[in-house]
C-alpha cells in the first residue's frame, strides 16, 4: 500500500539515489571538484561562474601564528573547511573588535577559540573522510532583504538538483533559531520547496513536518518569489558542464549586493528535497534521461527541461 | 552434515624446540592406550626431526630425534575417546611382602628433612588406624587429603611440609602427599600425571590444558585410581586422560633443556564418522579440492580460522541492516569489531566494559577540549587513557577475579579510541537523538552478529564447507544491487503520503 503510493509519487530512496544515479553518473574522478572547495572556486572561475571571494586560504598550522594579520582588513568572513559536508566546522563572523570577533548567533569569538578551531579544521576533523584538510576565509553573504523575515540567525540557501545537465528540483533552506544559522536541515533548519519553473516558494518542512509560516517569525513562507531564479538555474545548470558529475546538488546563496553567488557543489545531494516539494525525484529523473545526452548548450537544456517537467503531472 | 561428536577428543602434544647444534633427543608424553581409552587417530609433524616410540612402564613417550638449528614447534596429534573407570571396591589387603621391582619403584622413599618428618609424623599419629589392614589405611589416607587439604591450582605444593602446613595446595601436591604417606605405610603407591578433558570456560586458551595430577594405589596386587582432588577412588570420570605415571613433571620426561611441552585438547567437531574416516575420503578422493580441508591445520590456526571465517557472516548481518532495513551506525565496520571482541570475551564483559569506557572516554573529551589541544595529540591522550585503564583493570581483576578470561591483546584499543572522539563530536554536531540512533543502530547489529557467531553448528558449517564464502559474496552482490526502498525510509518520507492523490 504503502510502497505503492511512494512508487506512484516517484519516491527516490538512498538505495536507488546511489545505485542508480550517482554510481551511474558520477565519476569518482570528478568527486574532487565538488569535494574540494578550493578547487571548485578556481574552477567556477575558469567558467563564469560567480562565487564568493576566498580571502586567504591556510594548509598549514605555521600559517595560522599570523591569523591576526591576516585577518585584520575585514570585519566579516566565514571560516570553513574544503572539504566540509553538511555544514559541518563552519564559523560565521559578523563583526570584531580588535581580537573578540562577533558570530552570526551573537556568540563572542576570541582569536585564540578561532586559531584552535582552525587547528582543527586542519586536522581534518571536520572533512568526509577524516584526511588533513585546508581553511578557506571567505567573504561573508549580506543577507538580501527578501529573506529578512524567513531567515533567522543566518543565509538561506537555494538548492538546484541537475541530473545529466538539465535542472530537476528545487528548494531553499532557511535558518532558524534552532539551527543556530546554518541552512541543515537534520539541524532544525526549514526546507521550502521551489517551483522549479516560476521561483515561487511553496510546500515547506520543519523536523520533517509539513508547515506554513516561520516557527520564529510566523510569517508565512509560501508564495515567495526567489529573485534572480533564471540566473539561479543557469548557474547550477553550468554547474554539470564544470564539473561533468551528472547526478548533482548546486548550492547557491543570495547575496544582497553581488546577487546569487554558488557556495558550493555536492555530488551526493540528499533527499530531503523531495519532502520540501512533496514530490518524488523519480519520475523527473527518469523524464530527464528521454532528452538528449550531450552537446546541448545550458540555456536549451533549461527550455527543454522547463518544458518536459512543467508538462509533467504530479 | 557435521556434528559435535560426544566423547572424542583432540589431543595436540606440541613440543617447543629451541636452536641448537647438537644431536638431540627429546622425550615427551603420548597417550597409552587402554580398556578405558581408545584411540582412534594419530598424526605427527617433526618439522624435520624423526619420531620414534617407547612403551615404557612409566608410560608411552614419543622421542624427537635429530638437529634443530631454527626454532620450532613440532606435535603429535591424537583423535581419542574415554570411558569412566569403575573398580570393584578393594578387599581388605595385608599383603606383608612384595616384590623387588614394586619395592624399588613404588615404595622408594626420598630422604626427608627433619621439619618434613614432623609434618608427615603429625598427619600419621592423627589419622592412621591403629590397627587395620593396608586397605583400611590407604582410605583413610585418601580421604584425609580429599577433605582437609584444600585444592587451590595457583598453589604450588612440591614441598611436603608447605602442603601440611597451610592445608591447601594443587594436584601435584595433594597426589604426592598421598602417595608418601602411602609408601610409610608400605603400600605401593604412584602419582598419575594427565589431563582433564572437560569444556573449557576460558575459550582464549584454545583448548590448551595444564596438567594435572592424580594417584594409583596398589592393593591386593592391583592398582586402583585415586583423585584426592575430586573425589575419586576405585573410580574415575571419562574427563581423566592419563600421560605419565611415576613422574612428577613434564620436565623429568623431556631429556633437553631448550624444550618445553604444550598440551591441547579439543573436543572433536567432524561429520558424525570421525576424524580418521573422514581423512581417509579425502585421501582416496585424490581430489584438490576436498583435500583443501581446514581440517587438516594445527588446531590453534583452526580455531582462528574459526573466527575469522564468521567475519563475513557479520558483513551480511550489516549490509541487511545498513542498506535494507536503514539503520545508522558509527564507522563502517564497527559492529563486527564489537561483535568479535565480544565473542573473544564473554558477552556479559564486552557489555560491559565497553560501556565503561566508552563513558570514561567521553568525560575526559569533554575535559580535553578546554584544553585546546590538536586533534591527534587529543585522540592520543584518549588512546593512552584507554590502555591506562585496561591497565588498572586487569590489576583489580587479578585479585577481584570478576572475569577469569581477561586477554586485553584482543581489544580492539584504538577502535574504541577512535569510537569515542566520532561519538563526541556526534552529539555535538548532530544532537543526541541522532547520536542515540546510530549508538543503538551499532550496539543492535554488533548484538545480533554476536548470536550468530555463537550458534556452534554455523561455526561447524562455514569452518567444513569455507566455500559458503562464495555464497556470501553472493549475498553481497544481491544487497549491493538492490536499489529498493529501505525500510526506514517509510518513516522518512511519510510526510509525503499527505500530499493528496492527483
Amino acid at each position: 500500500m504503502i510502497l505503492q503510493r511512494f512508487k506512484d509519487m516517484g519516491v527516490l530512496g538512498m538505495n536507488a539515489r546511489i545505485g542508480k544515479y550517482m554510481l551511474q553518473n558520477n565519476h569518482r574522478k570528478d568527486y574532487p571538484k565538488v569535494d574540494d572547495k578550493v578547487i571548485t572556486s578556481d574552477l567556477a572561475r575558469e567558467h563564469g561562474i560567480p562565487m564568493p571571494d576566498n580571502y586567504a586560504v591556510f594548509q598549514t598550522f605555521g600559517r595560522l601564528q599570523n591569523l591576526d594579520t591576516v585577518l585584520r582588513p575585514f570585519n566579516s568572513f566565514v571560516i570553513k573547511p574544503a572539504a566540509g559536508s553538511m555544514g559541518n566546522g563552519i564559523i560565521v563572523i559578523k563583526g570584531r573588535s580588535d581580537d573578540v570577533f562577533v558570530r552570526s548567533n551573537n556568540e563572542m569569538i576570541t582569536i585564540r577559540d578561532l586559531r584552535y578551531h582552525m587547528a582543527q579544521i586542519l586536522s581534518g576533523l571536520y572533512s568526509l573522510s577524516g584526511y588533513p584538510d585546508k581553511v578557506i576565509v571567505q567573504y561573508m553573504i549580506q543577507l538580501h532583504p527578501v529573506f529578512d523575515t524567513i531567515a533567522v540567525n543566518g543565509v538561506p540557501d537555494i538548492r538546484i538538483i541537475v541530473y545529466r545537465g538539465y535542472p530537476v528540483m528545487a528548494m531553499t533552506r532557511l535558518p532558524t533559531v534552532e539551527s543556530n544559522g546554518r541552512a541543515n536541515l537534520h539541524q532544525g533548519a526549514i526546507g521550502v520547496g521551489i517551483d522549479l519553473l516560476t521561483g515561487i516558494t511553496r510546500n515547506a518542512v520543519y523536523k520533517n513536518k509539513t508547515i506554513h509560516e516561520h516557527p520564529d517569525t510566523k510569517v508565512s513562507i509560501s508564495g515567495i518569489p526567489i529573485p534572480f531564479w533564471e540566473q539561479m538555474v543557469l548557474m547550477s545548470v553550468k554547474g554539470y558542464d564544470m564539473t561533468g558529475l551528472g547526478y548533482l546538488g548546486v548550492d547557491i546563496a543570495l547575496d544582497a549586493e553581488k546577487g546569487p553567488m554558488v557556495l558550493e557543489m555536492n555530488a551526493r545531494p540528499g533527499l530531503a528535497i523531495q519532502i520540501a516539494n512533496l514530490r518524488g525525484l523519480r519520475k523527473r529523473l527518469e523524464l530527464i534521461e528521454t532528452l538528449p545526452g550531450e552537446g546541448l548548450p545550458p540555456e536549451e537544456r533549461i527550455t527543454l527541461a522547463m518544458k518536459t517537467i512543467g508538462g509533467m503531472k504530479e | 552434515m557435521p556434528t559435535v561428536q560426544k566423547g572424542l577428543w583432540t589431543i595436540e602434544v606440541i613440543t617447543g624446540i629451541q636452536p641448537s647444534e647438537s644431536f638431540r633427543r627429546i622425550h615427551f608424553p603420548i597417550p597409552k592406550p587402554s580398556e578405558r581409552l581408545f584411540i582412534k587417530d594419530s598424526k605427527f609433524d617433526g618439522k624435520g626431526m624423526a619420531l620414534t616410540i617407547t612403551r615404557s612402564a612409566d608410560g608411552y613417550f614419543g622421542t624427537w630425534r635429530g638437529r634443530a638449528r631454527t626454532k620450532r614447534s613440532a606435535y603429535y596429534k591424537v583423535v581419542l575417546g574415554t570411558r569412566d573407570l569403575q573398580q570393584s571396591p578393594p578387599g581388605p589387603d595385608t599383603t606383608a611382602a612384595y616384590s623387588a621391582s614394586i619395592r624399588e619403584r613404588y615404595l622408594a622413599l626420598p630422604e626427608f628433612s627433619k621439619t618434613q618428618l614432623d609434618a608427615l609424623t603429625k598427619i600419621e599419629n592423627e589419622i592412621v588406624p591403629k590397627t587395620g589392614n593396608k586397605t583400611r589405611i590407604a582410605k583413610a589416607l585418601y580421604y584425609f587429603i580429599n577433605e582437609e587439604i584444600l585444592y587451590n591450582s595457583n598453589k604450588n605444593g612440591s614441598k611436603v611440609e608447605d602442603v601440611v602446613e597451610t592445608l591447601e595446595s594443587d594436584s601435584l601436591g595433594k597426589s604426592k602427599l598421598l602417595m608418601l604417606l602411602c609408601r610409610r605405610q608400605q603400600i605401593p603407591a604412584r602419582i598419575v600425571g594427565g589431563i582433564l578433558l572437560r569444556p573449557q570456560k576460558n575459550e582464549n586458551l584454545k583448548g590448551k590444558r595444564r596438567i594435572f595430577y592424580w594417584n594409583e594405589i596398589y592393593l591386593n596386587n592391583k592398582w586402583y585410581s585415586a583423585c584426592p582432588t575430586y573425589g575419586h577412588f576405585a573410580s574415575l570420570t571419562a574427563a581423566y586422560l592419563p600421560l605419565f605415571w611415576n613422574l612428577e613433571s613434564v620436565k623429568d620426561i623431556l631429556n633437553d633443556n631448550h624444550a618445553g611441552i604444550r598440551v591441547y585438547a579439543n573436543k572433536v567437531v567432524s561429520r558424525e564418522f570421525t576424524i580418521n574416516e573422514y581423512r581417509k575420503e579425502l585421501q582416496e578422493s585424490k581430489s584438490w579440492l576436498l583435500q583443501f580441508s581446514l581440517y587438516t591445520l594445527p588446531m590453534q590456526v583452526q580455531a582462528i580460522f574459526k573466527i575469522l571465517l564468521l567475519i563475513p557472516l557479520g558483513g551480511v548481518v550489516l549490509a541487511f541492516f545498513r542498506n535494507i532495513i536503514g539503520f545508522r551506525t558509527f564507522g563502517i565496520f564497527m559492529p563486527i569489531l564489537l561483535a568479535l571482541f565480544f565473542k573473544e570475551s564473554t558477552f556479559v564483559f564486552g557489555v560491559s566494559f565497553f560501556s565503561l569506557l566508552v563513558a570514561l572516554g567521553f568525560i575526559e573529551r569533554y575535559l580535553l577540549e578546554k584544553l585546546h589541544l590538536l586533534a591527534v595529540p587529543r585522540l592520543s591522550i584518549i588512546l593512552t587513557l584507554v590502555v591506562a585503564f585496561l591497565c588498572i583493570f586487569a590489576i583489580a581483576n587479578q585479585s577481584t577475579r570478576w572475569f577469569h578470561n581477561f586477554t586485553p591483546a584482543m581489544f580492539p584499543i584504538v577502535i574504541t579510541s577512535i569510537f569515542i572522539e566520532r561519538f563526541s563530536i556526534m552529539i555535538v554536531e548532530e544532537g543526541l537523538k541522532n547520536t542515540t540512533q546510530a549508538l543503538l543502530g551499532t550496539l543492535v547489529i554488533a548484538l545480533i552478529s554476536y548470536w550468530l557467531f555463537s550458534i556452534q553448528v554455523l561455526q561447524v558449517i562455514v569452518f567444513t564447507y569455507p566455500e559458503t564464502l562464495l555464497s556470501m559474496i553472493a549475498v553481497f552482490i544481491l544487497i549491493g544491487k538492490y536499489t529498493g526502498y529501505r525500510l526506514s525510509e517509510f518513516l522518512r518520507f511519510r510526510e509525503m503520503l499527505k500530499k493528496p492523490l492527483p
